[in-house]
């Protein structure tokens, strides 16, 4: 009898995510090069994942001779820990990242880690990718938007023997849309119920803001299905409308009366202000009709009111295209 | 393609495209589409070799109802071989060394090989004889050309703007001092014989766009990789056919580019180290004046946008007019730009002046990986397709890159965007056909847009954006204008810009409209209020939408 050994995977992040996927591929029998900035998180990590996750004291240790590259983290940290990775990266690797936002100039997360190594094998996780789900051995579900087979190769193989129910979608541009411009609407859902606005308005903006990512990749080469599918739709119900992430945390405490510069100051990480903003210059840019991402853009950068900026997108005429 | 590999490559070509068909188990299917496919071609077909052709695939069609699993597959070697011979064809050194000994006055000769009996008035007085050697300006990376030539092999991939081009495109490999590439030369480039002649002879090889059968295109694009293999230098026009609305080349047709990493893959696994490596040039190929402007702009605004891809009966097939356009361009101290540009790997990765691969920081790579499949190179043509998507993106950047623009092109941009902005609420289809309220403007206003556009370029061109002509670089824009019309002046029937006193107005504003688009995807509208025309689907101009 033959064994062959497992693939190695480098997760770079010890967060909420990272620490998820590592106690998942440990599960599946993967081994684990874990790499965090506080070497203190990644530690713990490794410990409760158990056997097979190894620290790595550097990004490229991590990386070098890894099959599979995780890139769990914040977009804003993205492009450091790519370059760091883009040292000893290798053609044939893959790569996934789970960003949910956009780099200053509307850069998405993959255009930020083909930009700082030579990896193009890339591919993005979005939909639900409900952690508690896979914390509670639930099915886990995701969206894999890559433009390259083998990105989907690699993940069924390190995923056989979990509960991860990856979707493959080639619209990579689409997935990521659909992860970031969520964000957004999420704010604005926020928004709307700290200024008292019923469930209704709440879903009617989150279906805005899918509309407005779907009009956004449109113009990016996305495709329109993608909106509609797993990374998308299937994104927004089962969990946005009720959602207490920390997005929409943001925007009910902006609409419950809270200054927005000193709200964001204590949400520093999260993806979606900077979203909305760069979203905004975009569309502008290209000339889109973006109320719901201009409005979330208004209250959050300009000072406006957030009752009439939601006031304003609730009441235009709101017919949407995908 | 040299005698000496030529069977061998016919063979192997053969024995791939039958070994490959009878695996995916559709040798009768492939059979049935062929004769379907040539069949249907040869209804409409007024050729000499008609009825021959038909013949052989009655013939084909015959056996096929009573052959056996084995005989069908004979018949399949059949199509194949007869494909692989139509395009392989004939290529004679002895011819080609006596062409490129003679040098450029042999050349200008092949330019009028259009035409036999002009050879014979023509064999005999040099004197009128289109010189290039003035005219043609090879700029770019050449020293890195011939450092990659002797480490692997070349795709040259030009811009495609003129059926002058390959002429063109072969008169500066001859120039710089390179043995001939292969290129797929439309069928309808061989149908005079002096002409198809040298250019067989030249490194072309047929390619019958007329031909749907798609186990044609496969033979074609087998044999393209084949050639790669064994260390050819190719040509290919990526952009499949001549740019029709005169803008620079957007979107590629990957097909035969693609040839390029099944071949390079094929080396690696053969461990073959001698020239193993490919180098994929871009190239850009820039004139003041399109010989064939009037009919590409005709047939891009053709009703439905039905564009033809072939064209057999345009300016190129009138010996006169590809003369006196040669001619008369090259009395005004014209300039023709060949310009090389930086070398890719079929990755779609940059190299450096060592022919290395990099990343997109600058650091060394070792590309082979990317082809690898469980830790040895292997064919993925979903992988490969991608990669050659990737070559695409780098290709146009390139183009757009190394395009030189030149005062034709600025003037008529310039007139155009005056026209628009005068006749502001025009549809603009029906300006193009004459329409609008204002029929001229005013000299004094084409001068200050030429300005504003040559401060937009200028700044591009210092950002290594875009290339500008020698006037265009340095002169002001009253000069630009000038040379602008006075090259307008001598070839079109109608010019696209002429001056009459103070105005300035269009005799033909398809043309003008066609060299203006030379503008296009610079950004040099913004603020202006004027959306590009050619955005975000031209199509929609070509219906007439």
């Amino acid at each position: 009898m033959t064994t062959t050994t497992p693939p190695r995977v480098a997760v770079l992040g010890a967060g909420k995510l990272g620490g998820a996927v590592t106690a998942l591929l440990a599960r599946a029998g993967a081994r684990v090069s874990l790499w965090a900035r506080r070497p203190e998180a990644a530690k713990q990590v490794a410990k409760e994942a158990g056997k097979g996750v190894e620290v790595a004291a550097s990004v490229a240790d991590a990386c070098r001779g890894a099959r599979l590259l995780c890139f769990a983290v914040p977009v804003e940290g993205l492009r450091e820990v790519a370059r760091a990775a883009g040292e000893v990266t290798t053609g044939d690797q893959i790569a996934l990242h789970a960003c949910r936002g956009v780099e200053t100039g509307f850069v998405l997360p993959s255009e930020i880690i083909r930009s700082e190594t030579c990896l193009k094998k890339l591919g993005a996780l979005g939909g639900p990718l409900y952690l508690d789900d896979a914390a509670h051995g639930r099915p886990l579900v995701a969206a894999v938007g890559a433009r390259f087979d083998d990105v989907f190769r690699a993940v069924r193989v390190l995923t056989a023997n979990t509960r991860v129910r990856a979707h493959p979608t080639h619209d990579l541009i689409g997935v990521e849309l659909c992860g970031a411009i969520s964000n957004v609407a999420q704010i604005a859902a926020g928004l709307a119920e700290g200024v008292g606005l019923g469930e209704t308005d709440q879903g009617t903006l989150l279906v805005r803001g899918l509309a407005e990512a779907a009009q956004l990749g449109a113009a990016r080469g996305a495709e329109a299905a993608t909106f509609l599918g797993i990374a998308g739709v299937g994104d927004l119900i089962p969990r946005q409308v009720t959602s207490t992430r920390r997005n929409r945390h943001l925007g009910r405490e902006i609409g419950q009366g809270m200054a927005a510069a000193h709200a964001m100051a204590a949400h520093a990480a999260l993806e979606g202000p900077v979203t909305a903003r760069e979203a905004r210059t975009l569309g502008d840019r290209m000339g889109l009709k973006l109320p719901l991402i201009q409005a979330v853009d208004d209250v959050l950068w300009r000072g406006a009111a957030p009752a009439e900026a939601l006031e304003r997108v609730l009441t235009l005429d709101l017919s949407l295209s995908f | 393609m040299r005698a000496r590999d030529r069977e061998r490559v016919l063979s192997e070509l053969t024995s791939r495209v039958v070994e490959e068909t009878a695996k995916a188990g559709r040798v009768e299917e492939a059979l049935a589409d062929a004769v379907y496919h040539e069949q249907r071609r040869l209804k409409e077909d007024r050729s000499k070799t008609r009825d021959e052709e038909l013949g052989f695939w009655r013939d084909v069609r015959d056996e096929m109802r009573r052959a056996s699993e084995r005989a069908l597959l004979d018949q399949l070697k059949r199509v194949v071989a007869r494909y692989g011979n139509e395009i392989c064809g004939q290529f004679d050194e002895r011819v080609y060394n006596s062409v490129t000994r003679a040098g450029e006055p042999m050349l200008g000769l092949l330019l009028n090989a259009v035409s036999p009996k002009r050879i014979m008035s023509e064999l005999f007085d040099e004197r009128h004889l289109p010189r290039f050697d003035d005219s043609v300006v090879l700029q770019g990376e050449i020293p890195l050309l011939h450092k990659l030539r002797e480490r692997g092999t070349l795709i040259l991939v030009p811009t495609h703007v003129s059926n002058l081009d390959s002429i063109a495109v072969g008169y500066a490999l001859w120039k710089l001092g390179l043995p001939p590439f292969l290129y797929g030369a439309g069928l309808n480039l061989f149908s005079n014989q002096m002409l198809g002649f040298f250019m067989r002879n030249l490194g072309a090889y047929t390619v019958d766009r007329r031909k749907q059968d798609p186990l044609y295109k496969r033979v074609l694009k087998e044999y393209c990789t084949l050639t790669l293999e064994n260390g050819y230098d190719n040509i290919f026009f990526p952009g499949g056919t001549r740019s029709r609305a005169g803008a620079v080349e957007k979107k590629l047709k990957l097909g035969l580019l693609g040839c390029g990493l099944p071949a390079y893959t094929h080396n690696l696994q053969a461990g073959k180290r001698d020239k193993e490596r490919f180098y994929i040039i871009p190239a850009t190929l820039s004139f003041q004046l399109v010989l064939e402007a009037e009919t590409l702009i005709d047939d891009f605004l053709k009703e439905q946008g039905k564009a033809r891809y072939i064209i057999t009966d345009d300016e190129f097939s009138r010996p006169k007019r590809v003369f006196d356009f040669l001619t008369q361009l090259l009395s005004l101290d014209s300039k023709i730009f060949f310009t090389i540009g930086r070398p890719i790997d079929p990755c779609g990765n940059a190299v450096d002046d060592e022919g290395e691969s990099l990343d997109p920081c600058g650091r060394r790579i070792d590309a082979t990986r990317e082809l690898w499949v469980d830790g040895k190179p292997a064919v993925d043509e979903q992988r490969d397709a991608e990669l050659t998507r990737e070559v695409g993106e780098r290709l146009t950047e390139a183009y757009a890159r190394d395009t030189v623009i030149q005062c034709t092109h600025l003037t008529a941009h310039a007139t155009l965007n005056l026209l628009r902005k005068a006749n502001a609420g025009v549809d603009f289809v029906r300006l193009l056909r004459g329409g609008g309220r204002a029929d001229d403007v005013p000299l004094r206003e084409l001068h200050a847009e030429v300005r504003r556009l040559l401060d937009e370029l200028r700044g591009l061109n210092k950002r290594d954006g875009v290339r500008l002509g020698p006037i265009a670089l340095d002169r002001d824009a009253e000069d630009v204008v000038a040379d602008g019309l006075r090259h307008f002046s001598i070839y079109h029937a109608q010019p696209a810009v002429q001056r009459k006193g103070d105005r300035v107005s269009s005799g033909d504003r398809s043309l003008l409209f066609y060299y203006s688009n030379r503008l296009e995807g610079y950004r040099l509208e913004r603020g202006s209020g004027l959306r590009s025309p050619l955005t975000p689907d031209h199509r929609a101009l070509a219906k007439g939408a």
